[in-house]
């Protein structure tokens, strides 16, 4: 979600309807509101509120400095992480 | 132009999450229903078709998924253990300071209490009816109404259920079964305080 956000900032429709459309992601596209929300309340996120081309105003959300941060750390692990499980899982397909 | 407040599909939705949403605190409630709402309002366009409706409420879950989802924030989301439970409690078990309106009071703030299931609620309503200022003052008259050698049955009631004893006093165990009944009228209420006390505790630390 914060990958997401890293390029541009988004409203929550966008956000959640982009990784609804990613395959195996989410069950329920609901559930990523309160997960947006939670990473607000970590200070990871920003909101404001812009003006739409048609109806009313919507809520954009954008990454923070410390949601940088946060990404930057996770994607190190991430990284390790599947490096890891690849070099078992080739281990074991060779073995 | 069909928005969200209009369809009644998402009206409907609105509803079951407005339902569900009720054990959530106040402002975090506020905030997920608008922000529920404006992805209704976003994704249901003037032409949406009712098939085009229902695949982006399947799409977002059932409203209870999202709530639950919403739930687990800490201690935010259901609040400490606190001098309403413990004030439940002494009311439940006492029913002072004035009898039987200190046991509603008691029974009141134990039904508000989210920190309880339904089962312990229970336990706390049933045992016993009226507190101590009830049962024990009945149960005070028992000994009085059975003199040595007599058979009697001593009535009490309680909120409106009579409850008959047969207190048969022979001539040895005199008094025995009124005690026996005093004991567990004194020692039942204030295991079950004791039993509801340590359950909010470890239900607020759970949260």
């Amino acid at each position: 979600m914060l990958a997401l956000l890293a390029d541009e900032e988004r409203y929550g429709f966008d956000i959640v309807r982009t990784l609804g459309a990613i395959d195996g992601m989410v069950t329920g596209e609901g559930t990523l509101y309160p997960l947006l929300s939670r990473l607000k309340k970590a200070g990871h996120v920003s909101t404001t509120w812009r003006e739409s081309d048609a109806g009313p105003p919507r809520k954009y959300y954008g990454i923070t400095p410390d949601g940088r941060r946060a990404l930057a750390d996770f994607i190190v692990e991430w990284r390790r992480f599947t490096a890891a499980v690849d070099s078992i899982l080739s281990r074991g397909a060779q073995g | 132009m069909m928005t969200t407040s209009t369809h009644p599909l998402a009206a409907g939705y609105l509803r079951r999450l407005e339902r569900a949403a009720r054990v959530l605190p106040r402002p975090q409630r506020d905030e997920l229903l608008a922000e529920i709402r404006e992805h209704l309002d976003a994704g249901i366009t003037p032409d949406a078709t009712e098939a085009d409706v229902r695949n982006l409420l399947d799409d977002l879950g059932p409203p209870e998924a999202i709530v639950a989802a919403a739930r687990p924030e800490g201690a935010t989301a259901l609040p400490e253990r606190g001098p309403r439970e413990v004030f439940a409690l002494i009311m439940l078990v006492t029913g002072l300071p004035m009898i039987l309106v200190g046991w509603c009071i008691g029974l009141a703030l134990l039904l508000w209490s989210p920190l309880w299931t339904v089962r312990q609620k229970l336990l706390g309503a049933l045992v016993f009816p009226g507190g101590y200022v009830v049962t024990l003052g009945a149960s005070l008259l028992m000994p009085v109404g059975s003199g040595p050698g007599d058979t009697s049955e001593v009535c009490t009631t309680a909120d409106g259920i009579i409850n008959c004893v047969d207190v048969s006093s022979g001539s040895d165990g005199l008094y025995l079964w009124p005690i026996l009944v005093v004991v567990v009228l004194v020692v039942a209420p204030l295991a079950m305080a004791v039993h509801l006390y340590h359950a909010a505790g470890r239900r607020a630390a759970n949260a």
